[in-house]
């Protein structure tokens, strides 16, 4: 070692912290704990939610109550500073959480490794078994590192382009978002590991969560959610896994596709984009099928060609738009096409707003579904079929919207008609019989 | 959809992003015939290797490359521009030495075509003017439209003299020099094919249907016309294509393609190079 450079300066007494109160000068994010039933997506009320910091599990931060909606209160809880996720960092940009749900009638569960985001709401979904259900059910779910802070292994390189597997004249269906994905949890050739049954809105935004911060800019989490679904919907279109023989549309590894996490909690800010653009996806001039757009995070990995989760990030804050995002990686051809079907609806959007003067045939659909919805989602005043678009109508789904986390307009607009769609196929289950 | 045989478009277009195109070089002479000659030296031995040199370049470019001959072989002229017609390029490019009848009486590079104009003279041009920056004495473009390979080839077709076979200056030009000329070659053609592709820029259509049937065809595009499309036919690869638009801005045609959607057609963005 060199030579103290300074010898004539006298060592320093170690600084006093003048953070007297680093909570109160902290960063907070939000938490919204879902509960419903297992078996018919029935929420539950008067579950109870313990929440603990992971690190001192004994500990009870919180305990809050859900209502009849099945939702607990929102609770605000401690998270690291905002930057440690705007800029890539070795601090853990979240804190993680445990979750201990309980409720009257069913088996509790344990979720450990909630993940909050300064400045952020993140939603925790929770789905109950009954005590009398013959199927056990694992109690206990561990949310594992994200992927831009724990290690995963990178993407390995494939087409963005398949070939499609018929010759000659060939008749191209058209690109449909699927009701449901089945997701391996697992490398494919891993024949232990479980298959997940996730409904297509609910596995992006499962991934989205699970792939970039739910902090980064508006137009960088749209991009990144496009090439996610992009991604997903090759691989349903041209049936990639089902051709190899297995019987999954897509799986959890990194090193195969995206990330996803059964369990795990989502955020409000990616799940309101997912709404609103679900079903987009990606194409080029001259492909039918939608393009495997592949990604890597730019920090730990480098992929020439593919977009880079970090440099997304930094051209967000530069005011980049998701178009702008995406051309900057994947070039200028590429643009945002909207699939011609959407499987597994009672009901197609009607192609415009419904609101207070509407009616007609799709106003009367809106009416059953909330109707029905309303018989399980008490705080959701009844409606009477009608056809006609009213006050009582608009309270209605001002209340569907104010539970299911959606501006409160009172006006049906696209993200609105498919939530319904969504909590009317989960309560009603008809979706199996489709 | 109304009746007839939907058919997006042919598996080709699936897997191409983007129209390779596609050139044929031609070594002169080969086998029985070896071209000129100068104290042993042979025209067919210096145009393949300079013809395989060309290719190499244009193949590291993404030109989609292939030859009359890459060995020692012999094809007549005719069956050489017959070779390059079916091959389906874009561009033939003939590489040969010239000589004189009393050796050593002239020196330096020219470009042969069958009429100098057009796509060729733009070629020859490209390939002269870069062949004397190599070193050779430019000796302009002429025009030989008795030659088989230019006469008879249905693409832009050119044929190159790299210096005379019978001058020691061009030979030891063409030895101590050979990258430079191959590149030369190269770059010439690569300057042709972008000019060419910014001549004819490319536009963009909604495809909305294919058709074995004529009449199916025409009862689309009728109704896309009552609808308010700009939607006509056109017949390729031996079928009915119902198209709508032509955009250069290829943003526009998303739009486009988004209003037939909400229409319910089954729509397909094509991209089209304009004739």
């Amino acid at each position: 070692m060199l030579a103290d450079p300074h010898p004539d300066t006298k060592p320093q007494p170690p600084k006093k912290n003048i953070q007297t109160c680093a909570t109160d000068q902290g960063s907070h994010g939000l938490l919204q704990v879902n509960v419903v039933s297992i078996i018919n997506n029935f929420p539950i009320e008067n579950a109870t939610v313990r929440i603990a910091n992971t690190s001192t599990p004994d500990n009870t931060i919180e305990q809050v109550t859900t209502n009849s909606s099945g939702q607990a209160q929102q609770v605000t809880l401690d998270a690291p500073p905002l930057e440690y996720s705007l800029i890539p960092s070795s601090d853990r940009p979240y804190t993680e959480y445990n979750l201990e749900i309980s409720a009257p009638g069913f088996k509790p569960q344990t979720i450990s490794g909630t993940e909050i985001l300064p400045d952020t709401t993140a939603i925790q979904p929770v789905a109950l078994e009954p005590e009398d259900d013959p199927e056990p059910l694992d109690q206990t779910i561990i949310i594992p590192d994200h992927t831009l802070y724990g290690n995963y292994p990178p993407k390995i390189a494939e087409a963005e382009v398949k070939p499609v597997n018929e010759s000659g004249e060939i008749v191209l269906s058209r690109v449909v978002v699927p009701q449901t994905i089945i997701v391996h949890d697992g490398p494919p050739t891993d024949s232990s590991a479980v298959n997940y049954y996730v409904p297509y809105r609910d596995y992006i935004k499962n991934v989205a969560s699970s792939e970039i911060y739910a902090t980064w800019p508006q137009s960088t989490i749209t991009a990144n959610v496009l090439a996610i679904m992009s991604f997903t919907l090759n691989r349903v279109y041209t049936e990639w896994y089902r051709n190899q023989g297995y019987d999954f549309t897509i799986t959890s590894s990194t090193a195969y596709d995206h990330k996803w996490i059964h369990g795990r909690n989502i955020y409000q800010s990616i799940s309101l984009i997912v709404d609103e653009i679900f079903d987009n996806y990606l194409s080029r001039p001259d492909v039918k099928q939608p393009i495997l757009t592949q990604y890597c995070d730019g920090r730990q990995v480098t992929c020439p060609g593919w977009m880079t989760q970090w440099g997304s990030c930094s051209l967000g804050e530069r005011g980049y738009s998701p178009i702008e995002i995406l051309r900057h990686f994947y070039g200028s051809t590429i643009y945002i096409n909207t699939a011609e079907q959407i499987a597994g609806i009672p009901a197609s959007w009607p192609g415009e707003n419904l609101t207070i003067g509407s009616s007609g045939q799709k106003v009367q659909q809106l009416q059953e579904q909330l109707d029905t919805i309303a018989t399980v989602y008490i705080a959701i005043p009844h409606v009477a079929p009608d056809g006609f678009y009213g006050p009582n109508t608009a309270a209605s789904v001002r209340e569907f919207q104010s539970v299911f986390g959606l501006p409160q307009t009172g006006v049906v607009d696209f993200p609105t008609w498919y939530k319904i769609s969504h909590i009317y196929v989960g309560v009603t289950r008809i979706a199996e019989l489709m | 959809m109304s009746a007839g045989k939907l058919i997006d478009h042919d598996l080709k277009g699936v897997l191409n992003l983007a129209d390779t195109v596609k050139v044929i070089l031609d070594a002169g002479h080969g086998g029985a015939d070896p071209g000129a000659t100068y104290f042993g030296r042979q025209e067919k031995i210096d145009t393949l290797k300079l013809a395989l040199a060309v290719g190499s370049i244009l193949s590291q470019q993404g030109v989609d490359v292939v030859y009359t001959r890459v060995n020692d072989t012999y094809n007549t002229p005719f069956e050489k521009a017959q070779m390059g017609n079916h091959s389906g390029a874009d561009y033939f490019i003939s590489i040969h030495r010239n000589a004189m009848p009393v050796p050593g009486t002239a020196s330096g590079a020219e470009t042969l075509v069958y009429e100098n104009s057009g796509v060729p003279a733009l070629l020859a041009q490209n390939i002269n003017s870069a062949l004397s920056a190599a070193g050779f004495t430019d000796l302009g473009i002429n025009e030989r439209p008795g030659l088989v390979v230019l006469r008879r080839t249905e693409m832009p077709a050119v044929l190159v003299e790299a210096g005379f076979i019978d001058n020691e200056a061009d030979n030891r030009l063409f030895d101590q020099n050979f990258s430079a000329i191959a590149q030369a070659i190269a770059n010439g053609i690569l300057t042709t094919i972008r000019q060419e592709e910014q001549s004819h820029p490319e536009y963009y259509q909604v495809q909305t249907g294919v058709y074995q049937n004529q009449q199916a065809a025409q009862q689309q595009v009728n109704q896309l016309i009552s609808q308010g499309f700009p939607a006509f036919m056109i017949y390729d690869n031996g079928v009915f294509k119902v198209r709508v638009g032509a955009f250069l801005n290829m943003d526009n045609a998303v739009r486009m393609e988004q209003e037939l959607k909400r229409f319910g057609y089954n729509t397909f963005l094509v991209r089209e190079k304009a004739a």
